[in-house]
């Protein structure tokens, strides 16, 4: 059946089999190296607000221009401009590996937005309170902000996972391989239209899946 | 009282903000002593200073000027890190409960205990035997938002006396509350006061919470402290129009002074009747005043509200009569109801003003 439908896919088999991998390499390395600058971008932001409890408003007011900014760069042309970092930081401007310099420039700012967010939720009484028992800044951090927020930080590495998903089919433009370099430069180009909707088929399944766990991960960690 | 029976000890303190150039006064020049072992309450209305001067004691809000002294050291001469050691042993409690919404009831308790070097097992016994003494042993496992306000407010107790603290600060920790619940919150307070000679330092807009747990207060007004004493002392002879305003509306006296206005009795007088506002101190009771009147000067006593409040050991009474009487013998009476000990406040002769109680 599956010859009958998607008769170029099975052809490239392989090749769409390592793309997909590609795919999965290429969000999986950027997503772990996202969360922990996003994380950090997040709580700086928080902590360095004029009322936050390490206040420091010019790093602050830097900081977050510079999140705009990174936010700002359409992802596309981010690709182009950052190649000479890209061949600094990976020695090479092409491939899977170069592509993730610019994943990760490109989603952390979203990401980080998101963490500063959730962090916010927390009543700024509720830090008073930490601070009145005694609690240092690196706690408050860590058994406050983070632990409390846990689900909503969950839902936003959900969110963001599932934007990053969408970037690594567009890095497909500097070769870096996957689903979407499968999609654009095999289907649309050759006109094998199966090629493409299959390799969007499996990518509704990655984001599905990241859904369905994320979703069930926020309300375990709910109440723990 | 001398420095070292203090457990708090302000001395000329000042909170200045800046808002856009304006500089706002919070707390303006404030001295007071607490105790050790004492239940200390300030009264003021919103937007008075209460709030920001109980964050200068633990110094979440540190003075322009002045000096604060808790357990007598000197706070703003500490490090950070000596700081939060010192924190540790002010517990603090919000009108706003701020529990840990993630976190189970015990280990909301447990939460000042977690830097602490000692083993799990006796941090979760530690955090058992507080949530029994609040009252709450049987909802260690529960999360807070299941919890009714005053359940939260014991576990915000429990949670701030988990490092043994000496001193309690309570920032409008029953304002949230029912009656009922204030009445039960407060008890509790004055329990652990007795029971672990904890000092008590509370900020309040009503003086009911003063007049039954505190046994010092104070009156706060535009950053001031505008009067203090003891509490039996304040609302016996209270010297400022606000602190009578507090003491009046707590027993239901502004209320009824409004009652005159609307049922326009002063109006409605006949010549030979007087309408009074009467104030007893505990030594003249008032039901054998009253009779005396109408059977020493037949003088009939017409009693439209009466109310008596006890505190510290004192009972103050208030009572709105009409007394009338035929042959003009009226002032008499009133002589010996002053005699007596009793205030008298003639209200019959502001006809047809407004008189509101404020």
């Amino acid at each position: 059946m599956l010859a009958e439908w998607f008769p170029h896919v099975v052809e490239i088999w392989p090749q769409f089999v390592q793309a997909t991998w590609e795919t999965i390499y290429m969000t999986f390395w950027s997503a772990v190296i996202a969360v922990v600058l996003g994380i950090g971008t997040g709580v700086f932001l928080v902590m360095t607000q004029p009322d936050g409890i390490a206040a420091d408003p010019p790093f602050y007011s830097f900081l977050d221009k510079v999140v705009n900014l990174l936010r700002s760069v359409p992802f596309i042309i981010l690709l182009a401009v950052i190649a000479p970092f890209t061949k600094y930081v990976v020695g090479t401007t092409v491939g899977t590996a170069a592509a993730l310099v610019p994943l990760v420039i490109g989603i952390f700012p979203f990401y980080a937005r998101q963490i500063q967010n959730a962090l916010l939720s927390i009543e700024p009484s509720v830090i008073e309170a930490a601070q009145a028992m005694g609690s240092s800044p690196l706690e408050i951090i860590f058994r406050i902000y983070l632990r409390e927020c846990l689900p909503d930080i969950i839902r936003a590495s959900v969110v963001t996972l599932i934007s990053l998903l969408g970037l690594t089919t567009m890095a497909g433009a500097i070769g870096s391989g996957g689903l979407g370099d499968i999609a654009i430069s095999i289907g649309y180009a050759r006109f094998e239209n199966d090629v493409t909707f299959a390799a969007l088929l499996v990518i509704l399944i990655m984001v599905f899946l990241t859904q369905v766990l994320g979703d069930q991960l926020a309300k375990k960690v709910a109440r723990m | 009282m001398s420095e070292k029976q203090a457990a708090i000890d302000l001395k000329n303190i000042t909170v200045a903000f800046d808002k856009k150039g304006e500089t706002l006064t919070a707390v303006d020049d404030v001295s007071l002593q607490v105790k050790r072992g004492s239940i200390y309450g300030i009264v003021g209305y919103s937007g008075a200073g209460k709030s920001t001067l109980v964050r200068v004691i633990n110094l979440l809000q540190r003075p322009t000027s002045g000096t604060v002294t808790v357990s007598e050291q000197n706070l703003q001469k500490l490090s950070d890190k000596k700081l939060r050691e010192v924190r540790q042993k002010i517990g603090m409690i919000f009108q706003q409960f701020n529990l840990l919404r993630s976190r189970t009831v015990l280990n909301n308790v447990e939460y000042p205990l977690l830097g602490e070097k000692i083993s799990r097992a006796k941090r979760k016994k530690k955090a058992q035997e507080l949530l029994k003494l609040v009252g709450l042993a049987d909802y260690a496992s529960s999360y807070p938002e299941d919890l009714s306000g005053g359940q939260k407010q014991r576990v915000a107790i429990a949670r701030a006396l988990a490092n043994d603290p000496d001193i309690l600060i309570s920032d409008e920790a029953t304002s949230a509350l029912d009656p009922q619940t204030t009445d039960s919150i407060l008890q509790l307070l004055q329990k652990l006061n007795q029971k672990l000679g904890l000092t008590v330092f509370l900020i309040t807009h009503e003086m009911q919470v003063i007049k039954s747990i505190c046994q010092q207060v104070a009156v706060m007004e535009n950053g001031r402290i505008i009067e203090s004493g003891s509490v039996g002392q304040v609302f016996a002879r209270p010297q400022q129009p606000l602190t009578r305003d507090f003491i009046e509306s707590a027993a239901n006296v502004t209320q009824m002074r409004q009652q005159i206005v609307d049922d326009q009795l002063r109006e409605n007088l006949q010549p030979n009747e007087r309408l009074l506002y009467l104030k007893f101190s505990s030594n003249a009771t008032s039901e054998s005043v009253i009779s005396e009147l109408t059977a020493k000067y037949g003088i009939k006593a017409n009693i439209l509200f009466a109310n008596v409040q006890k505190v510290a050991q004192l009972s103050l009474g208030y009572m709105l009569v009409i007394l009338s009487e035929k042959n003009g013998k009226i002032q008499v009476g009133i002589d010996y109801l002053q005699e007596s000990g009793v205030t008298v406040n003639d209200l019959t002769e502001q006809k047809g003003e407004n008189a509101n109680a404020s």
